[in-house]
Formats: structure tokens, C-alpha cells, sequence
């Protein structure tokens, strides 16, 4: 890997054309009998025409099924790998991430909540988002002591935050009525893609772009926030306040993200090393790549999800089953020097 | 205070223990359950509790004609007795107590509080009999899976242990013999069949705004189809398993039973209004209405029952009108209720087990 900036900048364009590949790719991809060329044409003369002129049948598998899916797996797979590079960067932590943080866990707690009483999308997104920023805060205050926060303090303060609201959702569990709000609860802390609908996504995507429209917009700042507080101060940054916008951005993702295909561990932490892997550790590559190479990641192991077998195979086991293992790698490779 | 509230369980546990030394110098006999356990039961048995399997209770009034001296059951047995005809025959079904189990964990010192003679449970549930064994209560397990979930023999296989436990060997041959009959004389009806004469069958064994699931083959659903001359389109599938819109348009099936495990019914996929992202108008079965509900009778039809020999001829009959076209189910029905169950079915009745109500599928 050379390390020529014009070489990385033509890299950087090939990512942002590899998830609108990727996409067009996976809508021709799963267990309904369309090649990808039948189901790419199905969706263009969907796009012309609408309904018209299309078999119903292949209308109701590209428009209705792939599609919203895999648009969803695209957004929620740049969202949690983005907001992992942002939280790695601002607590100058390798291990930060939304799981790691307590973000994940507080967010299902707020969302699983919200399912307690209410059956509306925005009620969840809502509380996943208050619920998720109060356990970052939570896990920030406990490991700060002398103004400073160690990655151990961070983590093991993260861990803590993590099991408690866990504990939390369990808590919520053991009183939900058994008939008929713990199957919901139940299923929706598993996370699966496959009940998406326009309606739901149209709610959850404005939350994801908009932070990951913050997190673009401030990549630059986070490598001065990555350096020592007092040097980002000397260089004229309002610290704290570039740093709450940037948690309130990449918790929003996460909320968001979690309340729309459930807890999806692993993308967060292992997408952004990759992308470190790839340009180094300048945020101004870091950021885009991981939004890039989160939504691809997603994108393939949710169309696995969807079309390995007949039957459904739910995300989670999968990112785990294929992230643990390429973690170990990495770890074994770099000696954990690049983490 | 508290060493009166010690003193007070001291003495329970003394008459706790008690009672278990005065049960164990009753006579005894020995029962093989269906885990191959030698279980050591009194000679007489007078207080049962059914903790599971939840369709056990159906076949226990079955094989008694009655839930006399069934004192205790798991509340999801019981509110799937509520939209059953259950009551109808056993009044007294609705008095059994479930307050022992609670959030699916049994209270053990509510358990012992009953004094059962006998508990009869579900044999994959490890952790029910742990539970049994320390409390030192007779545990009898029922096995579910009888040769890979084959229902008719699942069935004839409790009323057997049922006999055993009861020492009533003359109600089991006859269940038994009914259920082999009905058995035989439809696969001699359904013999030569070509395999391009069996409708591909799908069956919605979990379908909610949460669960999407079919039975493939090794579970009840392939077992089913095999028996009554069609396809399961998710053979290739094992157990119960998570499938996706997709996959049932690839499959279009001719046919599509929905369980009483699932609230909806066959007018919600013929007017599309189950759930906003399936669009079930394009599937063959919706289009041409062969969309059915699996019947409801003493309990739910689809796992083994009581009335398991009559649904197979249900399906038999969905299936293959035109070879079952002298079969009424109507008549089978009562006849079998008269019968085994000793009662005489209104109209009214007989409607309600063809055409269950969406609450059925409650606590499950």
C-alpha cells in the first residue's frame, strides 16, 4: 500500500461508488427467481412507470421487499460504522464504540420502554435517543478522574453502564405482559431487517443522515479533538461543545439504527480499523471510508441474512460470527499496533 | 419476631417432610416414562398436575372422558382451554388451579402445597425435572418428538403412558385403534398418488407483526402434509424456522393453512390486510382460496391432541376433494365427540371447531 495522496483520493471516489454498486447489486440478489439483469430492469421501469407495465409479482419482490431493505441495510451500516470512528477519535480510544460506550444497551432500554407503552416509531426513536445519550454521559463521568479518562477507566466504566442497562431491558422484560408486548420486544432485541416498511424507514432515516451529516461535516475537527485537551484548546477549538454535538450526533445514529433493525453488534468497532487499516488514522479518510465500507459490510451480510437459506438467519449472529474472527485476525496481524 | 417466622418454617418443612415419609410407605409401582426413566408412582393415583406438554391436558380428558383429579395445569393449557371446547365436556377445567407457574417458572412450594401424586411434564424440559426430582414428587415425562414428530403416534403413545399411570388398559386400545384405522384407510385412499397430484402446502405455524415462521420437515407440519398426501414446500427446512416474503413467493404454494398459533385468518390474506410490507394478492393459494385455518376443537389441531385422527381428515379432505368427496367432516366429528368425549354437539358447535376465533391464538 503505497501511501500517495492522489492515490488515496481515487480510492476515496471508487468508495463512494462501491455501496451504490453494491446496492444495485443486492436488489438483484435472493430467494424470489429474478436474475440480477430482470430484477435491475424491474426496478427501472418501476421507477419510469410504477406499477404499470410491471408483473405484479416481480413488482412486489424488487419495490416492496428488496429494495426498502436493502436501502435500510446500506443506512444503518454507514451510520453505526461512522459513529465508531467518531467515538474512537473523540475519547482517543481504539475500543470506543457504540456497544463498547453503553450507547447500544441504553438505546435498546429507552426503545424497549417506549414498546412498553406506545407502538409509534418516533416514541422509540425518541427514548433510544435520551436513554442512549444518558448511558454515554454516565460512562463518560465515571471514567473521568483529574479531568482525565483512561482507554482502561473508559472501557471498564463501559462495561459497567453496558451490564446495567442490560439489566435494565430485563428488568422491563420481566414486567411486560407475556401475550402480547414481550414477543415484540423479544424479537425486535434480536434484530432483523426483514420488517422494514417505507413508513418506518422514512421515520428512522432523517435521524441517521443528519448525523452522519454532522460527523462529515466535522471529520477535520476530530483530529484535533484526538490530541490532548490542552493542545485542542490551544489551537482555538471549543472543545466541549464540538465534543457534545459530535455524541449527540453519533448517538443519534445508533438510536436510531438500533430502533430500526434492533441490536447489531460488531460494525461499530471493526469497520472503522479497517478503514484505518486502509488510509491511516487522518480523520478526513477515516469518516467517509467507514461510511462506505459499513454500509457495503451491512449490506452483504444482510443479503446473506436474507438469501443463504430458505429460512431467515438473524444479522446479529452473523456480524458476530464473521466480525469476531476477523477482530482476532486483525489483533494477531498489526500486534494491536494500529488499534 | 423472627424466630417465630423461623420457628414457623421449621415446623412446615417438618411437615413437609413428613408428609413425604407417609407417601413413601404407601405401596408403590414402577412406570417407564418416555425418557426411558423407571418412575416409582403410588398405587393409586388420585392428584395429577400437568405442567406440560399444554396440549396434554386435551388428551387427558381424551382418555378419561373427564378431568377428574387433574388439580393443577400451566396457565397456557388453560387459557387455550377457554376457546376450546374443552370446558363444554369438562366443566371443571376452568377450576383447575395454574396459579403454581408464574412467567413459565414453577413455584416449587406451590407445587408441594397441592400434594400431587404425580406430575406429568414435557420431556425436554431438563429444568422442570430438576425441579421435580429435588422436590422428591413422582415426575412422568411425555415426549413431543415421538419418530420425528409423527402426531398420530405422539398421540398414541400418551394415551398410552396415560393408561399406565391410570391402570386403565381398555380406553387406550380403542383411541389407539381409532387412530390407526383412520390412519390406514386414508393412505389406502391416498396410495399411487403421483407426487405431481400432491398440492404444495404452506404452513403459517407463527405469522404475526413479530414472527414470520413455517414448519419444515422434522416438526409436526411435515409430518401433516406426508400423512394427507401433499408437499411441504419448506421440506428442506428443519424444525420451526424464520422465513421471509420472499421465499413464499418463490415457493407459491397451491395451498396455505394458517395455525391457531396465529391470530389471523385466511380473509386477512385474501383482502391483503395482514401486515403493510406482505403482499400476499400474487400468491397462488390467495388467489385461487385455498387459504384455511387449522380447526380448533378440545385444543389447537396442529400440535397432537386429543382430536389429532380428525384432522387428518381435515386435511385429507382440503387436500383431495374430489378422492374424500363421500367424507363429511361434519359427521365425523360428532361422531368422534359422541364417542370418546360422551357429548352431542350443537350446530353451533360444530361451527366454532371449523372456524375458530382470532383469540385463540392468546399466550402463545
Amino acid at each position: 500500500m503505497t501511501k500517495r495522496f492522489d492515490f488515496r483520493l481515487v480510492l476515496l471516489w471508487a468508495l463512494v461508488l462501491l455501496p451504490l454498486l453494491a446496492g444495485l447489486f443486492c436488489i438483484g440478489v435472493g430467494r424470489y427467481s429474478l436474475t440480477v439483469g430482470e430484477s435491475f430492469k424491474v426496478l427501472a421501469r418501476a421507477l419510469a412507470f410504477g406499477r404499470d407495465g410491471v408483473d405484479p409479482m416481480n413488482y412486489s419482490v424488487v419495490v416492496n421487499i428488496r429494495l426498502p431493505r436493502v436501502l435500510l441495510a446500506l443506512l444503518c451500516g454507514a451510520g453505526l460504522a461512522a459513529s465508531g470512528a467518531a467515538f474512537q477519535s473523540i475519547f482517543t480510544n481504539p475500543l470506543a464504540t457504540p456497544d463498547t460506550l453503553g450507547v447500544a444497551a441504553g438505546a435498546s432500554f429507552g426503545a424497549v420502554l417506549a414498546l412498553l407503552f406506545w407502538d409509534n416509531l418516533l416514541w422509540i426513536q425518541a427514548m433510544a435517543l435520551v436513554s442512549g445519550l444518558a448511558a454515554v454521559s454516565l460512562t463518560f463521568w465515571i471514567s473521568r478522574s483529574r479531568g482525565q479518562s483512561s482507554v482502561l477507566m473508559m472501557i471498564l466504566s463501559g462495561v459497567v453502564v453496558s451490564s446495567m442497562f442490560q439489566a435494565f431491558v430485563s428488568l422491563v422484560k420481566y414486567l411486560a405482559d407475556p401475550e402480547d408486548k414481550l414477543p415484540a420486544i423479544t424479537y425486535w432485541l434480536l434484530g432483523s431487517l426483514s420488517s422494514i416498511t417505507y413508513k418506518s424507514l422514512a421515520i428512522g432515516a432523517p435521524f441517521i443522515l443528519f448525523g452522519l451529516a454532522v460527523l462529515v461535516a466535522t471529520r477535520w475537527k476530530l483530529n484535533v479533538l484526538s490530541l490532548s485537551e490542552d493542545e485542542a484548546r490551544s489551537m482555538g477549538l471549543d472543545v466541549n461543545t464540538l465534543r457534545a454535538v459530535i455524541v449527540v450526533a453519533a448517538t443519534m445514529i445508533t438510536a436510531s439504527a438500533i430502533s430500526m433493525c434492533g441490536q447489531v453488534g460488531w460494525i461499530g468497532l471493526l469497520v472503522p480499523h479497517v478503514a484505518r487499516m486502509l488510509f491511516g488514522s487522518n480523520n478526513r479518510y477515516v469518516v467517509p471510508a467507514s461510511i462506505s465500507l459499513g454500509a457495503v459490510f451491512m449490506l452483504v451480510i444482510d443479503t446473506v441474512a436474507r438469501s443463504a437459506t430458505a429460512a431467515e438467519i438473524p444479522v446479529s449472529i452473523l456480524t458476530a460470527t464473521i466480525g469476531a474472527p476477523f477482530f482476532i485476525f486483525l489483533l494477531k496481524k498489526t500486534g494491536g499496533n494500529r488499534l | 419476631m423472627r424466630r417465630t417466622i423461623l420457628s414457623i418454617f421449621a415446623v412446615s418443612l417438618l411437615v413437609q417432610l413428613a408428609a413425604g415419609a407417609a407417601f413413601a410407605t404407601d405401596s408403590r409401582r414402577v412406570v417407564v416414562d418416555q425418557t426411558g426413566t423407571e418412575v416409582s408412582i403410588p398405587e393409586k393415583v388420585e392428584r395429577v398436575v400437568i405442567t406440560s406438554p399444554w396440549p396434554l391436558p386435551s388428551v387427558y380428558v381424551l382418555f378419561h372422558g373427564s378431568a377428574d383429579k387433574l388439580i393443577g395445569m400451566h396457565p397456557a393449557s388453560l387459557s387455550a382451554a377457554k376457546y376450546s371446547l374443552l370446558p363444554r365436556i369438562a366443566p371443571e377445567v376452568v377450576e383447575v388451579d395454574s396459579s403454581f407457574i408464574k412467567n413459565g417458572e414453577i413455584n416449587v412450594e406451590e407445587l408441594l402445597k397441592m400434594r400431587p401424586d404425580v406430575v406429568l411434564y414435557n420431556a425436554s424440559n431438563l429444568r422442570n425435572k430438576a425441579i421435580f426430582e429435588k422436590a422428591g414428587i413422582p415426575a412422568v415425562a411425555f415426549s413431543t418428538s415421538v419418530e420425528k414428530f409423527n402426531v398420530m403416534n405422539t398421540l398414541n403413545s400418551w394415551v398410552k403412558l396415560l393408561g399406565e399411570v391410570f391402570q386403565k388398559e381398555d380406553s387406550v386400545k380403542e383411541i389407539v385403534d381409532y387412530g390407526r384405522q383412520t390412519y390406514d384407510a386414508i393412505q389406502s385412499r391416498l396410495a399411487g398418488l403421483a407426487e405431481e397430484d400432491k398440492p404444495r402446502v404452506l404452513i403459517l405455524f407463527h405469522y404475526s407483526e413479530t414472527q414470520f415462521m413455517t414448519s419444515g420437515s422434522n416438526f409436526y407440519g411435515q409430518y401433516w402434509c406426508d400423512a394427507s398426501g401433499a408437499v411441504n414446500v419448506a421440506s428442506e427446512l428443519r424444525g420451526m424456522t424464520d422465513i421471509n416474503m420472499e421465499q413464499v413467493y418463490e415457493w407459491n404454494p397451491d395451498i396455505i393453512y394458517i395455525t391457531n398459533f396465529s391470530s389471523f385468518m385466511p380473509e386477512d390474506l385474501y383482502e391483503n390486510k395482514a401486515l403493510p410490507n406482505h403482499d400476499w394478492s400474487g400468491v397462488k393459494a390467495v388467489r385461487e382460496g385455498r387459504v384455511y385455518k387449522f380447526p380448533l376443537g378440545i385444543y389447537r389441531w396442529f400440535p397432537p391432541s386429543g382430536d389429532s385422527p380428525l384432522n387428518l381428515k381435515f386435511l385429507a379432505k382440503h387436500n383431495h376433494p374430489e378422492l374424500f368427496e363421500d367424507m363429511d367432516l361434519d359427521k365425523e366429528v360428532r361422531d368422534y365427540y359422541r364417542r370418546f368425549y360422551h357429548m352431542d354437539l350443537s350446530d353451533e358447535e360444530v361451527d366454532r371447531i371449523f372456524h375458530p376465533v382470532r383469540e385463540a391464538a392468546g399466550g402463545v
